[in-house]
């Protein structure tokens, strides 16, 4: 038993020095392309869309459009595209000019979640 | 509280990938050690211990996995995510893996009196199954199912279930029993057969490892020491070369002609159990390495 517990100390050091290093964001698909993007200006969008870098799960990704003091701006819910497991959308019926922030929220197939904003600008 | 969230993840995987790898690592060892049946008992708690953690530690990574898809804000959220985690992919991964744990269970309380190769390669089917579920599970899985990836990862898995359980239960179970009261020449036997499998395995082992840092690393060696993913693959390869390089030593040691001694076998003892050791870092950082962001992204 002791011989035991002499084999397995280091090991157990080791990984307790290591767990004290664990990063706090471990989240894989990150967006690769966003329209409208960020920092932008341009004419009122009819629909916010970003792809991720890898597949995403539909029921846990999302996108909420907020003006800038982060009342809602859209009654829609967000959707995946159809054939595109990497991209969803947000459909925006009427939008007036102003400054805007798009939240997004996506889980990887893999199970990890990311989030994260951007502003455009609305003419 | 919400801090524990992404460490416990890492343990959960790690425990579930040594518990599944030293499985593996009892079947091949009670085929290795062939007609010496005097190592049975230890190598079935074995199997009965590991089947048990991965009956108790998969429903916890599955609920910890609802934990990271809400934005680990709480147990009780997580609870109430369950179901549709349970239809997302990497949910049905899990479940799906998860089914194999009891018939593992079963498997291990099979009496010994059935006849030994065969009732190992049941024990054998049953853990491939397993590992194909848990390729499906992680990184591999971010460009789809059946792809070139995921049969890579598939292959991956199960050539370190093979190298490392190997090890890890002739190094700290097997090879202290047999010295203690077996012939010298039933651990000739046994290390040569150890030796020759391992060889095997780690011809898989290095070009899938290989396959996957690559697309891990987005096809740069750049991010190597520059991201949090190349930086802890560094710190697995490391520990896979310091282990590699106590099997050699091994090998080496087997292979000479010089007639066996007792003194030969407490080196090989220690040799093993030093290779076992490094191997649960590998599969500590392999645990880790699934809970980063890759390099490529």
């Amino acid at each position: 038993m002791d011989q035991l517990k002499a084999t397995f100390r280091p090991v157990v050091f080791l990984f307790s020095l290591m767990l004290t290093v664990v990063p706090s964001a471990l989240a894989h698909a990150h967006p690769k392309t966003m329209v409208p993007a960020p920092d932008s200006t341009g004419p009122a969008p009819s629909k916010i869309s970003i792809t991720f870098s890898e597949a995403v799960e539909p029921k846990f990704s999302s996108i909420k459009l907020t003006t800038i003091e982060g009342k809602p701006a859209d009654p829609e819910t967000s959707a995946p595209v159809p054939g595109d497991p990497t991209t969803i959308t947000l459909a925006i019926p009427s939008l007036p000019a102003g400054t805007y922030v798009v939240h997004w929220v996506d889980v990887s197939v893999d199970g990890h979640r990311l989030q994260g904003s951007y502003q455009f600008t609305a003419r | 509280m919400l801090t524990l969230f992404p460490t416990m993840r890492i343990c959960a995987d790690a425990l579930c990938d040594i518990a599944y790898t030293a499985l593996a690592g009892a079947l091949l060892n009670r085929l290795w050690l062939g007609r010496v049946s005097i190592c049975d008992r230890p190598l079935r708690i074995s199997l009965i211990a590991c089947s048990a953690i991965l009956l108790v530690d998969l429903p916890l990574q599955f609920l910890l996995l609802s934990a990271s898809m809400i934005g680990d804000t709480s147990w009780r959220d997580a609870w109430g995510a369950v179901l549709d985690v349970g239809a997302t992919h990497s949910g049905r991964a899990v479940i799906m893996g998860y089914c194999f744990v009891p018939c593992l269970l079963l498997f291990s309380f099979l009496p010994t009196s059935l006849k030994r190769t065969k009732s190992v390669l049941i024990g054998i089917a049953l853990e491939v199954g397993f590992i194909a579920c848990r390729a499906l599970h992680g990184h591999a899985a971010s460009n789809g199912d059946f792809t070139l990836r995921e049969g890579i990862q598939f292959l991956h898995l199960s050539a370190i279930a093979t190298w490392g359980g190997g090890i890890l239960v002739a190094g700290l179970i097997t090879i202290p029993y047999l010295a203690s009261i077996a012939e010298l020449g039933d651990i000739v036997q046994f290390g040569k057969r150890l030796s020759e499998t391992v060889t095997i395995a780690l011809a898989v082992v290095i070009p899938s490892g290989i396959y996957n840092s690559w697309e891990g690393l987005g096809g740069s060696l750049s991010p190597l020491p520059n991201s949090a993913w190349g930086r802890m693959l560094l710190l697995k390869l490391s520990f896979v070369l310091i282990a590699l390089g106590h099997g050699v030593r091994v090998r080496f040691l087997l292979s000479t002609q010089d007639p066996w001694t007792q003194s030969r076998t407490s080196i090989m003892q220690k040799w093993v159990r030093a290779e076992a050791l490094f191997i649960l870092l590998v599969l500590v950082c392999s645990a880790w390495l699934a809970n980063l962001p890759p390099a490529d992204i």
